[in-house]
């Protein structure tokens, strides 16, 4: 069985797809585990597709399986890790590297700080695992922040405009909306203008000494 | 140009661990930079097939900048340093010294962020962060392969001693072998288990 969520991101001449896959694995022709992978999709206007993945979980079945529950279950999971990936992708916009390093840690524990007896053959294991996340973050992060450097929001006036709020940080609140939403597809320009604006006017409002909640 | 390797083999039981380092010019690059990478081969008497990881060490970006005539010695050592520090780690992860691994890896790739004084940005802490995964990687490889055998030894023959203290005795043999020099082969078969075999 294999359940896939897709969430679309939209930026001038790039989108980008990132795709929560569940899946069952199969051992001597039994369904026998389950494997959750995430897999960042590079399309820019023009050019041939790319992609990068990892592998977010896996495991022994579930005991949903063979059923519609599994097939809910698996959509779950694979909307979930999509989800992740693009809460992690908005922190790096926010260039927040200790939020990432701790919820990276929260969701593999690769860090034995404060762990009792924390064994080697897990460390080492999960310490991988996150090494190829943070890859696929790197890469998928440099690609949309190319996109966001090409697009309208650099032009002259534009830059002027909303540059003392931080450009980058406002993206990333975007794709931390956009995935607590749990929307389909964004259209990462408009939502950009979207929460840019608001801001401008609670700032120009706030600078007349009236408070907004 | 081919620059020196550095290799170093380990044998434990039947299984045979060979760590094996290159520095390589990055092509064209001026001022000459360059990868360290590393390989870890996994042997099985009597199997033919063999296990091979691969993955980059260390990056050497400035420190050759303007000594071309550096450069063959400067690859030989950073090539012998670079197995000398995997056997090391590969050491502490078998005497279950976990936060000691973790802080070497922390401080060969500057992962984590430290409040107020390292303070990376998301790029070099993702950066740092995948290579000290690869680097991992290879050391979970060689860790299973070494408990298989820890494991295999001690159902196999009448060893009086638990597969822990035989792990741990391993990691501390590994620990001093890193230090060695000039040593290229150690086996570290336990006697008692060569004596009872």
């Amino acid at each position: 069985m294999r359940v896939q969520e897709r969430k679309v991101i939209r930026m001038d001449k790039l989108t980008l797809t990132v795709e929560g896959v569940w899946m069952t694995t199969w051992k001597d022709g039994m369904e026998r585990g389950e494997e959750i992978r995430v897999r960042a999709i590079v399309r820019w206007a023009g050019q041939k597709a790319w992609s990068v993945s990892y592998i977010a979980d896996e495991g022994t079945l579930s005991p949903y399986a063979g059923g519609e529950l599994a097939r809910q279950y698996g959509a779950a999971m694979a909307d979930r890790h999509a989800r992740q990936f693009l809460r992690w992708l908005g922190l790096c916009f926010k260039d927040d590297a200790s939020a990432l390093f701790n919820s990276l840690d929260s969701a593999y524990l690769f860090n034995p700080e404060y762990r009792q007896r924390p064994g080697a053959v897990d460390t080492c294991w999960r310490l991988a695992r996150v090494g190829v996340i943070a890859s696929t973050l790197a890469i998928t992060f440099n690609q949309l922040r190319a996109a966001v450097c090409k697009s309208f929001v650099f032009e002259a006036a534009n830059y002027k405009r909303y540059a003392p709020l931080g450009i980058f940080a406002i993206v990333g609140e975007c794709l931390r909306n956009f995935a607590n939403a749990g929307g389909k597809e964004l259209d990462l320009a408009a939502a950009f203008v979207e929460l840019a604006e608001q801001r401008l006017k609670e700032k120009e409002v706030g600078a007349d000494g009236i408070s907004v909640r | 140009m081919e620059y020196p390797f550095a290799e170093k083999s380990v044998k434990f039981g039947d299984l045979t661990i060979v760590v094996r380092a290159q520095w390589h010019r990055w092509p064209n690059s001026e001022p000459p930079g360059g990868t360290t990478e590393i390989s870890v081969t996994l042997m099985r008497d009597g199997i033919n097939a063999r296990i091979v990881r691969t993955a980059p060490f260390r990056k050497t970006d400035w420190p050759l900048r303007g000594l071309e005539h550096e450069i063959p010695r400067y690859a030989e050592v950073e090539a012998q340093r670079a197995v000398n520090v995997f056997l090391h780690w590969l050491g502490l992860a078998l005497t279950d010294d976990m936060w000691g691994l973790f802080m070497e890896l922390d401080d060969a790739y500057r992962f984590r962020p430290i409040e107020g004084l390292r303070e990376p940005t998301v790029l070099d802490f993702l950066s740092g962060l995948r290579d000290a995964g690869r680097i991992a990687e290879l050391l979970f490889v060689a860790f299973t392969h070494l408990l298989c055998v820890v494991h295999a030894l001690r159902f196999s023959s009448n060893a009086e001693i638990d597969a822990t203290t035989m792990r741990v005795r391993l990691g501390e043999w590994l620990l001093a072998f890193a230090q060695e020099r000039d040593k290229r082969f150690a086996d570290f078969t336990p006697k008692e288990v060569n004596a009872n075999a």
